[in-house]
């Protein structure tokens, strides 16, 4: 696989990950997981997929998230 | 086919989203899960799976969890089954990894939104999600405008100007190309998203200014809701947005159900 389309898969997964755990409706109720939990590791997954730029935006996000 | 269910674990119920009532499309299954399942209340229904509530405890999730790996997998095997039914009806895809303990606190939760989801779901029909994130070359833009007239005429002052006085109009010169420069990067941003905006039947659309490379910076993260009918159209203009002027490059990834639009229009 060549570097351009590395990128790209990385861009879909990325793409993929901020749309699947960012956004969708909510059904309240009684639920296993805390929301803070899938929010935690979701930031701790795109810190490892972002450019090393980025990472002080997620960082503040993720700050700013359990302030 | 192993199946996680021993007769005496007690099952909770993962929600993949809401749709409106009727024969689900078909799903591929996945190894070692239960089939889906519908729970209906009025003209909706909620896709649900039915998982063994030990695995999906917040300690049984936070260690799985922990690897960053598994938990792509997981997003993935949530994306398969939300875009399965998304090819052949309109679905609001859930927030990830909620599991309900009961089943009746789903059915409720359907009912008490009732009427809003099914506009919402009226609203996504026939529609996609597209991601179009889009990069701006600094040196690139800079360069255009300080061939503009004004900055132009300031440098052949500043070229034969004493030494004193030609330090300061340089200075001058730095301080409006980086203005002009900010200013343009967030126009074009601006520019593109209503380009774009045109195409599609909505958007979401972050303004962001953050640097990816050492001279390019990402100046739109954005998602816009698409008719099916239009997506061609709208793939086009996206690469055209980005031909239009040098310095610019875009990445765009869809067609993704409709996730950032789920929970109408804010």
């Amino acid at each position: 696989m060549n570097a351009a389309a590395a990128r790209v898969q990385e861009v879909t997964l990325l793409d993929l990950l901020d749309r699947v755990i960012d956004s969708g409706v909510i059904l309240a109720g009684d639920v296993t997981l805390s929301v803070a939990d899938v929010d935690l590791i979701y930031l701790g997954l795109r810190v490892l997929l972002a450019p090393v730029e980025r990472l002080p935006e997620f960082l503040a996000q993720s700050e700013q998230r359990y302030e | 086919m192993t199946t996680p269910f021993t007769a005496d674990s007690a099952l909770g119920w993962y929600v993949y989203g809401v749709t409106r009532r009727g024969a689900l499309p078909p799903v591929p299954t996945e190894d070692g899960l239960a089939p889906l399942r519908l729970f209906e209340f009025s003209q909706l229904a909620a896709i649900v799976r039915p998982v063994p509530l030990e695995a999906f405890s917040a300690e049984a999730l936070r260690s799985r969890l922990q690897d960053p790996a598994d938990l792509e997998e997981m997003v993935r095997s949530h994306n398969r089954v939300v875009e399965a039914i998304h090819s052949r009806q309109s679905i609001l895809p859930a927030k990830f990894g909620w599991v309900h303990s009961q089943a009746e606190d789903v059915v409720a939760a359907l009912a008490s939104a009732h009427d809003t989801f099914l506009q919402q779901l009226h609203r996504l029909d026939g529609c996609d999600e597209w991601s179009v994130h889009l990069y701006a070359d600094r040196r690139v833009i800079r360069e255009r405008l300080a061939s503009d007239d004004a900055i132009r005429r300031l440098r052949a002052s500043a070229a034969t100007a004493r030494p004193g006085r030609a330090y300061f109009l340089e200075q001058r010169i730095r301080e409006m190309l980086d203005a002009a420069t900010e200013r343009s990067l967030s126009d074009i941003a601006q520019t593109v998203s209503d380009r774009l905006l045109l195409h599609a039947v909505d958007g979401d659309v972050s303004p962001i200014a953050y640097t990816a490379g050492p001279d390019e910076v990402e100046i739109l993260s954005s998602s816009f809701l698409v008719g099916r009918d239009r997506g061609e159209h709208f793939q086009e203009a996206v690469r055209a947005s980005a031909d239009a002027s040098e310095g610019l490059r875009c990445e765009f990834s869809g067609p993704w159900p409709p996730y950032t639009f789920a929970g109408g229009s804010e």
